[in-house]
């Protein structure tokens, strides 16, 4: 079976508070002083779980597909080390920071470039902005099923059996392929990687593609979304002090505040 | 090892050492020249025996002697090709390591222990008393009289001799009888002892050969010097006299006392070497593996870890299929070696803090188990590799023998390799088999996987901390560091990162201003300096990591480090230079030391009630560091301090050591737990110690022994009593 694992490359999201500004005139958050992008977790989990069903089959191919900056080739040796087989970095003009449906049509064509996938596997959501929308365009645009928030991967005759995590329990779907999945981190940590295979990571192939390379023009990739503000919320709480002589009037007092407030 | 700081009390390791050797040697002397001396004036100028006296066939004895000698070198022979399985091990500065070997001869390390001490001098001291007594008489009768006509043993000289059988004899059934006691009837030992055939035939033969040869002596005595009218030769050999005259009295004739005689000593001769046999198929082989193990002890401080390969040189390790040691043959061949010099007297066990807590390690069957499994799968590997066509046996060393769950209870902590009597390292061995379930293998236990990964992705590993670098130094101006000045404050990721140690760094720091030295920081520039990761076996994260530091200190010139971390001060000291590094590093305890003894820092506010240090195991056992945190806090007015029953190089870990403070402790009591019970007995107002991870411990640890908060014991680092008692207004305002 033929999978992609694609990975995005984000600010740390376990940044301190403390730590964490934005611009807002320029409307983009400023990196904070001494931490390095991260991959976005739920993505190290949707390689885990490819590499699952690779070992799962006992053969296939996992590439590793990243849109952004050069720096995400960092990203991709990344999932290498823990077992994928090859890389692809599409980088370029417009493709710094591009929005969701951006993203989605880079990643639709490369997959189509690629070839012979049975099924691209994507985090539930990106940890940086949370709008969880890239892997519907994807299978939006390539015209394939897709079944989101999956805890659990297994072939089974040519398709793929996806457990899902749903509000209330699980469900268990069956798919056709080629087929999107997205991963959600109920899947569970995502493999420590061996030192053979960080050894090789680096000997892996990295193919370096542009819009262009994938016959997409400037024009299709202009952003669709407007970014109308960026702040932090100021946090405000109030802290009332309960008195009382003993810990029985405290309580006391405690629970009649309670109830003038409303909450009990 | 010269890390004293300028100031602290001048060690003369000359004058000690010199009387170290002398001592023992002199005292010898004097008493075989006080017994010289009494045997003079004794008129008995013609005392001597007769060679195998009413034996036949005595010429028997160099049969055996023959056979033994051959026993001996085939064995080991054999045995040296299971050694040779492992890797290369280089030797070098042979000087240095004749010194251990006198060190392993003068038993230092055997005495730490005072029992077992005491009755190994006396098994040690008779085994070499009567393996001389045999030899010199032999000697005699074999090479000296047939070519002079002579005795060397006659008169005086034969009497002294006598005597000194004799006392040899009894030290030695003092000596058994010592080690049996524990051994067999009380049960003395906190440690499972691991009790093998061996351990009882070993004393039991000894005696035996004891027993015998007293009683031939007696017999001797008994049927010829008695009536022969040379009582007065036979008490100088007091127990032999004592036997002779028993059975005189009882009524035994000559006749039956030459016999018995004969009987006895046919069964005294062959046993003694069997004993002798022994050498080189049961643990008694130590009498000549320990001094050899001794020899080829790392010269290294215990505290440093090291790894064959660069792992950054993608050339040299291209072809290496496996990391760390998974396989017996992937030990170096001193490691292997040293599996049978292992004498399984629990010493290690009974010191090691994950055993003492009732989890799942003791070093002792670490090295056991490990020789099991060589002598199981060694002879097939060795077929293998000379061109059998046999498979080594089943190869589940790493998770088979040895369980996971005993390698990453390990807290490095060092406790087994310094009371080991002969020298066994615990330490690198149990370290390459992590590095194996690391690198190799891949598998972490989950709480120490996030702390590795989070070294990896942020340079620490506090994953989910609140604070950033510089947070600590929030009020507070601190002078970044340039290469102008002297030192540069190594802070350290729990120093910054972890809000119970900032108040700590930011102590030292008020102190370091307030005696006016001149230093900064590297703030948001400092990274994780590797050593959690190579405790916890990813040799590789270090490597990078160490390389990378390396790099920061030669690009901003720094020359001397202070750190108040003896994690950091381990790795700066031991393990850095061999990635280029060219820097002092100095503990905060060693330079507060300093200040104060220089004036610089006057503690002139006191405080009330006892103090109790903690020994860190990197800047105690591994660093040798005991006295400077102890005189910064005798340096404060008031200050009582009250030691622990375990204390300095017996120091007991606070159970974080060898990246245990990311390890869940599953099984048994918390070490914590248990030091801070040790810490609260002292009745102490206060714990202190010079190590940011042993505060944690101890802060967690506290609590759970004393639960009723208002009479709880403080935990505080030595800096901030200091601070206390110098600076107007500490910062430690630490409420609890
Ligand atoms: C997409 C995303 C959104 C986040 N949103 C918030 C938020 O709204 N408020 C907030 O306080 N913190 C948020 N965080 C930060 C997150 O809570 C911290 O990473 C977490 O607190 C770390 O502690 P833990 O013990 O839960 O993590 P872990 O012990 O690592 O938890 C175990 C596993 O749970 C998963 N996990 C961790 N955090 C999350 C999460 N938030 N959602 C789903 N799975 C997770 C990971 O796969 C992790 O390996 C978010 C993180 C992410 C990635
Ligand atoms: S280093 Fe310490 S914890 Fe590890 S085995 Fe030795 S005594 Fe036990
Ligand atoms: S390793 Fe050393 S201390 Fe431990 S049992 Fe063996 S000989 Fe004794």
């Amino acid at each position: 079976m033929d999978m992609i694992v694609c990975i995005k490359q984000i600010p740390d999201p376990e940044t301190p508070a403390s730590a964490f500004k934005v611009d807002e005139a320029a409307k983009k958050v400023i990196p904070a002083q001494g931490t390095q992008p991260v991959v976005s977790p739920f993505d190290l989990q949707a390689a885990e779980a490819a590499l699952r069903v690779k070992e799962q089959l006992g053969s296939g191919t996992i590439h590793v597909l990243s849109v952004g900056p050069a720096g995400a080739a960092q990203a991709i040796k990344q999932v290498l080390a823990m077992g994928a087989d090859d890389g692809f970095l599409i980088s370029g003009p417009g493709l710094d920071d591009p929005d969701a449906y951006a993203t989605a049509q880079v990643i639709a064509a490369a997959a189509k470039k690629i070839g012979n996938v049975d099924a691209i596997f994507m985090g539930r959501q990106a940890a940086d902005w949370d709008e969880g929308v890239v892997p519907m365009g994807v299978a939006e645009l390539l015209g394939w099923p897709q079944v989101t928030v999956a805890k659990a991967v297994t072939a089974a005759d040519g398709r793929l059996r996806v457990e899902r995590v749903l509000q209330d329990g699980f469900e268990t779907v069956e798919v056709i392929t080629p087929a999107v999945v997205t991963i959600s981190n109920e899947l569970g940590d995502p493999r420590y990687p061996k030192l053979q295979q960080i050894m090789m990571a680096g000997r892996k192939p990295l193919a370096q593609w542009t819009a262009a390379d994938l016959g997409l023009d400037a024009g299709q990739l202009q952003s669709r979304m407007e970014l109308e503000r960026l702040y932090v919320p100021v946090v405000e709480s109030q802290v009332e002090v309960i008195e009382g002589e003993s810990p029985a009037e405290m309580a006391a007092n405690l629970a009649r505040r309670l109830r003038e407030a409303r909450i009990i | 090892m010269d890390l004293a700081p300028k100031g602290s009390k001048a060690r003369r390791p000359d004058a000690r050492q010199v009387a170290e050797i002398l001592g023992p040697l002199v005292t010898i002397a004097l008493v075989i020249g006080i017994l010289y001396g009494i045997g003079s004036v004794a008129h008995s100028q013609h005392a001597q025996r007769e060679p195998f006296w009413g034996i036949t066939g005595g010429w028997a004895v160099y049969l055996f002697f023959a056979a033994v000698v051959a026993f001996l070198l085939y064995v080991p022979a054999r045995r040296a090709r299971l050694w040779r399985l492992g890797r290369g091990f280089r030797i070098g500065n042979v000087k240095e390591r004749i010194r251990n070997v006198q060190q392993a001869f003068e038993q230092r390390k055997v005495v730490r222990d005072a029992y077992a001490g005491f009755f190994h001098l006396c098994l040690y001291g008779s085994f070499i008393i009567l393996t001389l007594v045999t030899l010199i008489l032999a000697f005699d009768d074999e090479i000296i009289h047939p070519m002079t006509g002579h005795r060397f043993l006659e008169g005086n000289r034969y009497l002294v001799f006598k005597l000194v059988g004799d006392v040899g004899g009894l030290m030695g059934l003092l000596g058994i009888a010592m080690l049996a006691y524990p051994r067999w009837f009380r049960r003395r030992s906190r440690v499972r002892l691991d009790t093998r055939w061996e351990d009882h035939a070993l004393p039991l033969l000894y005696g035996a050969i004891l027993v015998t040869g007293f009683l031939a002596q007696g017999l001797r005595i008994g049927a010829t010097e008695l009536p022969e009218g040379h009582a007065a030769w036979s008490h100088w050999a007091p127990v032999g006299w004592l036997i002779g005259e028993a059975l005189t009295r009882a009524g035994s004739s000559i006749d039956l006392m030459t016999t018995l005689h004969a009987v006895v000593w046919w069964v005294h001769m062959p046993l003694a070497f069997v004993l002798l046999s022994m050498i080189v198929w049961t643990k008694f082989g130590h009498v000549l593996l320990a001094p050899t193990n001794a020899f080829f002890k790392t010269l290294d401080p215990y505290g440093r870890l090291s790894y064959p390969l660069n792992l950054m040189d993608e050339q040299a390790v291209a072809d290496v299929t496996s990391f760390g040691v998974g396989r017996v043959q992937d030990f170096t061949w001193k490691q292997l070696f040293e599996l049978d010099v292992c004498v399984r007297c629990g010493r290690c066990t009974a010191n090691c803090p994950a055993n003492i807590a009732g989890q799942p390690l003791s070093p002792m069957a670490i090295i056991q188990d490990l020789k099991t499994h060589l002598n199981r799968v060694g002879h097939g590997l060795l077929d293998a590799r000379h061109g059998g066509t046999e498979e080594p046996g089943p190869l589940d060393m790493v998770g088979g023998a040895i369980r996971e769950e005993s390698l990453w209870a390990c807290r490095t902590c060092g406790a087994c390799v310094t009371e080991c009597p002969v020298y066994i390292e615990h330490i690198p061995t149990i370290v390459d088999m992590r590095r194996y379930l690391v690198l190799d293998q891949a598998q972490v236990p989950e709480t120490a996987q996030q702390a590795l990964m989070n070294i990896e992705q942020r340079g620490h590993p506090w994953r989910g901390t609140a604070l950033q670098r510089t947070s600590w130094m929030e009020g507070m101006e601190v002078p970044e560091y340039t290469g102008e000045q002297e030192y540069l404050l190594w802070v350290g990721c729990t120093g910054a990162l972890v809000d119970r140690n900032v108040p700590v760094t930011r102590a030292v720091v008020r102190l370091l201003r307030e005696a006016g030295v001149s230093f900064g920081v590297l703030a948001a520039g400092e990274t994780c300096n590797g050593d959690p990761a190579r405790r916890l076996g990813n040799e590789y994260l270090f490597q990078v990591l160490a390389a990378q530091n390396v790099e920061t200190f030669k690009a901003v010139g720094v020359r001397k480090v202070i750190t108040g971390c003896p994690h950091c001060f381990n790795v700066f000291r031991n393990e850095y230079p061999e990635f280029g590094a060219q820097f002092e590093v100095i503990h905060h305890s060693q330079l507060l030391q300093r200040l104060v003894s220089e004036g610089k820092l006057q503690p002139k506010r006191g405080m009330q009630g006892g103090v109790t240090f903690h020994d860190s195991c990197y800047l105690g056992r591994h660093n040798g560091e005991y006295a400077a945190p102890r005189e910064v806090l005798e340096a404060i007015p008031g200050v009582q301090l009250v030691e622990m029953p375990r204390n300095r190089s017996k120091g007991y870990c606070c159970g974080a050591g060898g990246g245990n403070i990311w390890l869940e402790e599953k099984q048994g009591r918390r070490v914590n737990h248990v030091r801070a019970e040790e810490a609260a007995a002292t009745g102490a107002a206060v714990v202190a110690t010079a190590c940011p991870f042993c505060i944690q411990m101890f802060e967690d640890g506290i609590p759970a022994v004393q639960p009723d908060e208002t009479r709880r014991m403080k935990v505080m680092d030595i800096a901030e009593l200091l601070e206390a008692a110098v600076v107007a207004e500490p910062s430690a305002a630490r409420q609890s």
